[in-house]
């Protein structure tokens, strides 16, 4: 029965794999599979190596990464199958306590909670969502059930001699899930339990609460003891081997890890209590699944193209391990987002004051010995707090804006305010919302923060979800309403889960027992994850993926809220136990059917190639000469890019430079190694001038410039020999300032720089910034570098905030800006555009009816429509319709509206209709557009006002929306539409008041 | 309480049996010659080492390395 529901859900979930990688991390782990590469921390070395093996029956690269979802979708239908016996094993106890042989009622009984709870759990949002790309949740669920399944299998034999090793073979998942992702750690208290609920004689409340403990101990054994203390002592090593000693790097490194197990092996021959013993094995187990990260330092030292935080030497690798790049947030005391620096006084100034922590050590740069780069340093607040949940600085006005004002005592919230917080936000926004987005249902899978239309929880039952939302949801715009995200299920899941912990209680002792240890799972993937997290408001996505293990522990209780239905029946109608047994079978597998009918639909993501040809479209932006070189800032205008590099080896003679990363030097140094086709780029710093904690930061100082021509004037050789012949040439602020030894030359003295060039000079301004990161010093480098004989593009995703110094200078060739000494402002290079829109560009098949497109991917096609827009625009200014018209029939054929719904850019192309005589078909956009505007409009309206503010964004946009179809059904004497929607117009601009 | 010396080959409260213990080294053994062939020179500053993608270091390596660690689960499940 079992290998069934495998059987069930592996065929589902391979029916909607994506046949390409997905958006976000996806296409990272594929390549860091495929070609051992090294993606972000903390890593994910264990399904490298079963990505890398799924990958071998790929028959060519562009299936690899089919290959590497299939694997999750394998996976997940494990998960799936160990959820089954781990459910009937619970049943099964419940049914028929004294282990008796079990009729047949009994059976079906036991058998049906597993098939209900592994299917709700098979066709759950959240689960499947992971089940169908690359990513490591599904393998990390997989390793959640099968250790949970393996603490259960230990307890039906645990009075035979060989019982322990189960444990040891838990020890050693544990180990590998190292390698996987830390989620797994959680089931550790939970497996404790039932340790304790079975050997203990008496079940006691002092023995619960010490059993509780342990449980948590193990977990911070494992997290803060073995994971970052094996690394820091074999640290100790390097620094005692290669610095004290003289050896090669590694020497030290390879002589501690022999040492270690050999210790280890040795005492766990010597020792013979059999506690000891299997301690002692536990942890080699634990090493050797730790060890995997031996694939991570080996393929670090081959320094391969993608090579995050190069954990190629020990401390580094500790490094990574910890996840230092994303910083840590305080938890039990610390400052809050207003708090303020403490200060004292150094010499003239006052300095923040800070507390040096431990030493970081890094190679040296004639690669001889470990040398300190800096100290940890830790910032002192004067006022902190307890258990602060609004902590981040940078998030000061997001905290505001979603408290509606926080009260403050002093420099602090109140703890009130920060309880509120902690309630509304991180615990009911950030984690019951997605709980209930699992069981009861979902309203769209449009990201939401708080405003009625996106992304809550609904039930489908029309009352509720009214006083629920606070507006009239029968008036829903057709946008949401047939968003494919909705999915109801009338909180069906939510009761029968309810149901089997109601049964549960009443089935004694036994039953209560059981009950604690699966709440303990669901509290610990679920609430303790909020806790630890402490999360920030403004996230990118969506974050209810960490959280599939709580709603794995809530599908056992939904599989066992069979056995009440049933008792149920049994009661209410006195029929027979198998007739009781059967009726209630039929009734609760409609749960799971009615579920998979909702959420096919959105997570069917087959025949959708979107990322792969978007990610394409990118390099493609870029022309075929020279080596280009494209800046690019986010994850999904980022990995795309390099997977279509790493994995499909498309346009290898070009580089992708991430301006995030750009600020570290492991990644400055990778950008200075060639890689495939592409050039090293052209950066001239030495290691030790772009280190970490080396001009991470120069001030600008304006008011120097005039000093700085004074001196010229004054003293023109001492001048010349200081700032070089032309003082404010790029390439001489950067050599005589920035890389200056002199402290207080390290700034730039002036607000605007020159690049002067064959192809003329270029003014790049400066007016209004304080500073220059060193990101942005590197892209200057490159630029004076280049000489722009290399090529040097900017995605069209780089924000305003970015790269302000350029935004007069680039040229729009496609889905990136060439940045051009010639250009006069924003440029666009009609025919480069037209080439790519029309011959180069791939669109990933959303042409397909009823092809899924989410919101990550309708936001990638709305982009390739702006451009799509701009260059219809520049062919009507030059009178050009001919090709205006092809473009626009190249963007309804390959992004028909059905898939890709009609955003305001669309106008141009009814304006491209219009000039052509094709009224009809412009009419049909603009009153498309005004149709969908109306329903919007009217439908906020119904919202109430206290819940109004979050959707004012959306109707201020559609205000603009109608605005301009209106004008141009007007400019073109349109007066039937005009007339049908003008009324409406006005009343919304009473209604909305800009 | 286990006191009793666990050097009897058929001792029932050995933890692991001499095979099980076999077959572990085994996979040691294999893991660390995955790791031996995924080793070698790196891409420097002056050129792209395409080596670094060779057949040896990600195909044949890591498919020992993984069959090393499987290999442990069967080591410590292994009945005779």
């Amino acid at each position: 029965m079992a290998w069934f529901v495998f059987a069930i859900a592996a065929i589902v979930y391979c029916l909607t794999v994506e046949p390409t990688a997905s958006l976000w991390d996806c296409p990272e782990f594929i390549a860091c599979g495929y070609k051992l590469e090294i993606g972000h921390p903390p890593g994910a070395p264990v399904f490298m190596l079963a990505a890398n093996l799924f990958s071998q029956f790929a028959s060519k690269p562009s299936d690899v990464a089919l290959m590497v979802n299939v694997l999750s979708a394998l996976l997940s239908a494990g998960c799936i199958f160990f959820l089954f016996l781990t459910i009937t094993c619970f049943a099964r106890k419940l049914v028929s306590p004294e282990n008796r042989d079990l009729t047949i009622s009994q059976i079906v009984d036991i058998e049906v909670c597993g098939m209900v709870g592994s299917l709700i759990y098979t066709f759950s949002d959240t689960f499947w969502f992971s089940a169908v790309e690359a990513e490591v949740y599904a393998f990390s669920s997989f390793l959640t059930s099968l250790m949970f399944w393996l603490i259960l299998k230990w307890e039906s034999e645990a009075d035979a001699p060989q019982a322990d090793r189960w444990i040891i073979l838990i020890a050693y998942v544990t180990g590998l899930s190292i390698g996987v992702h830390l989620l797994c750690l959680l089931c550790l208290p939970a497996m404790s339990f039932i340790v304790y609920y079975r050997k203990a004689k008496r079940v006691t409340l002092f023995g619960s609460m010490k059993t509780l403990a342990a449980g948590a101990l193990l977990v911070a054994i494992i997290l803060f003891l073995i994971i970052p203390g094996i690394t820091k002592v074999g640290g100790w090593f390097e620094l005692l081997f290669t610095n004290v000693l003289g050896c090669p790097y590694h020497t030290g490194l390879l002589c501690y890890i022999m040492l270690l197990v050999g210790t280890l092996v040795i005492a766990f021959h010597k020792v013979h209590r059999k506690v000891w013993k299997t301690s002692l094995a536990c942890l080699l187990m634990i090493l050797m699944g730790y060890s995997s990260y031996g694939v991570i330092f080996i393929r670090a030292n081959a320094n391969v193209p993608m090579n995050e935080n190069a954990p190629g030497n020990i401390f580094s690798l500790g490094s990574y391990l910890s996840r230092e790049q994303y910083g840590d947030t305080p938890l039990i005391y610390g400052p809050a987002y207003c708090s303020e620096l403490d200060y004292e006084t150094k010499g003239n100034y006052m300095v923040p004051k800070e507390k040096q922590g431990a030493v970081v050590y890094r190679p040296s740069v004639d690669s001889t010995r470990y040398e300190v780069i800096r100290h940890e340093v830790k910032y002192q607040y004067k006022d902190n707090m307890f258990f602060p949940r609004m902590h981040s600085s940078r998030h000061a006005k997001a905290y505001e804006d979603i408290m509606g004002g926080v009260k403050k005592h002093g420099n602090l919230p109140t703890a009130a305010e920060n309880l509120r917080f902690f309630l509304t936000y991180q615990v009911n926004f950030m984690y019951w919302r997605y709980f209930l987005w699992n069981f009861v249902g979902r309203q769209n899978n449009i990201q939401g923060h708080g405003e009625v239309e996106h992304g809550n929880w609904i039930t489908g039952i029309r009352w509720i979800d009214n006083l629920l939302l606070g507006c009239d949801t029968s008036l829903l715009p057709s946008d949401l309403r047939t968003n494919k995200g909705r999915n109801v299920f009338f909180g069906l899941p939510l009761l029968l889960g309810l149901a089997g912990i109601a049964w549960q209680r009443r089935k004694g002792c036994r039953g209560r027992h059981q009950l604690y240890v699966i709440m303990l799972l669901f509290l610990m993937t679920g609430l303790a994850i909020v806790v630890y997290i402490n999360q920030t408001p403004l996230q990118p996505r969506e974050r209810d993926y960490s959280y599939a293990g709580s709603f794995y522990a809530f599908s056992i209780w939904t599989g066992l809220g069979v056995g009440m239905v049933t008792a149920l029946l049994r009661k209410l109608f006195r029929c027979g136990k198998l007739t009781a047994s059967i009726a209630g079978a039929i009734l609760t597998l409609f749960v799971p059917l009615q579920m998979v009918s909702q959420t096919w639909d959105d997570h069917d993501r087959s025949d959708r190639f979107t990322c792969c040809d978007f990610g394409a479209n990118y390099l493609e932006s870029m022309q075929r000469e020279g080596n280009p070189i494209i800046l690019t800032n986010g994850d999904n205008d980022t990995f795309p890019l390099w997977y279509n590099h790493e994995v499909e080896g498309f346009r290898t003679d070009t580089r992708d430079c991430n301006m995030e990363y750009l600020q570290t030097d492991w990644y400055i140094d990778q950008m200075k190694r060639p890689a495939y086709d592409s050039p090293a780029l052209p950066i001239s710093w030495q290691h030790k001038d772009y280190q970490e904690d080396c001009r991470e930061y120069v001030p600008i100082h304006p008011e120097m410039k005039e000093r700085v021509k004074e001196l010229v004037e004054k003293y023109p050789e001492e001048a010349h020999k200081l700032f070089g012949d032309q003082p404010f040439e790029l390439k001489n602020i950067l050599h005589k300032w920035i890389l200056s030894d002199r402290p207080d030359m390290q700034c730039i003295p002036t607000d605007s720089v020159t690049i002067t060039s064959s192809e003329g000079s270029m003014v790049l301004s400066f007016k209004g910034m304080r500073g220059l990161y060193k990101k942005d010093l590197m892209v200057l480098e490159m630029l004076s570098k280049a000489d722009w004989n290399r090529p040097i593009y900017t995605s069209i995703n780089m924000g305003s905030g970015l790269l302000p110094y350029l935004r007069d200078h680039l040229v729009l060739e496609g889905l990136a800006y060439r940045v051009s000494p010639t250009a006069a402002g924003r440029d666009v290079d009609v025919e480069r555009l037209y080439e790519n829109v029309m011959h180069r560009f791939r669109y990933g098949n959303l042409k397909a009816e009823g092809i899924y497109v989410d919101e990550d991917v309708k936001r990638m096609a709305n982009t390739h429509q702006v451009i799509m827009s701009i260059l219809i625009d520049s062919l009507l200014q030059s009178n050009d319709l001919k090709r205006a018209l092809a473009v626009c029939q190249k963007w309804q054929q390959e992004m028909p509206q059905e898939n890709v719904p009609y955003t305001e850019y669309a106008l141009s192309m009814a304006r491209c209709f219009y000039l052509d005589g094709q009224v009809g078909k412009a009419d049909e956009i603009v009153g498309n557009l005004m149709r969908r505007a109306d329903e919007w409009l009217s439908w906020i309206e119904t919202i109430k006002p206290s819940r109004q503010s979050g959707s004012l964004h959306s109707a201020h946009d559609w205000m603009e929306t109608m605005q301009q179809a209106l004008s141009l059904a007007y400019l073109f004497e349109r007066k039937q539409i005009v007339n049908q929607y003008y009324n409406h117009y006005e009343h919304y601009l009473k209604q909305y008041p800009q | 309480m286990n006191t009793t010396s666990n050097n009897t080959p058929n001792d029932p409260l050995r933890l692991l049996g001499k095979r099980n213990v076999f077959i572990i080294i085994i996979a040691c053994v294999l893991i660390l010659i995955g790791y031996c062939l995924m080793s070698g020179a790196g891409s420097t500053e002056e050129a792209f080492n395409p080596e670094i993608f060779s057949t040896r270091r990600i195909v044949v390596a890591p498919m020992l390395c993984l069959a090393g660690y499987l290999l442990v689960i069967v080591g410590i499940l292994w009945r005779e």
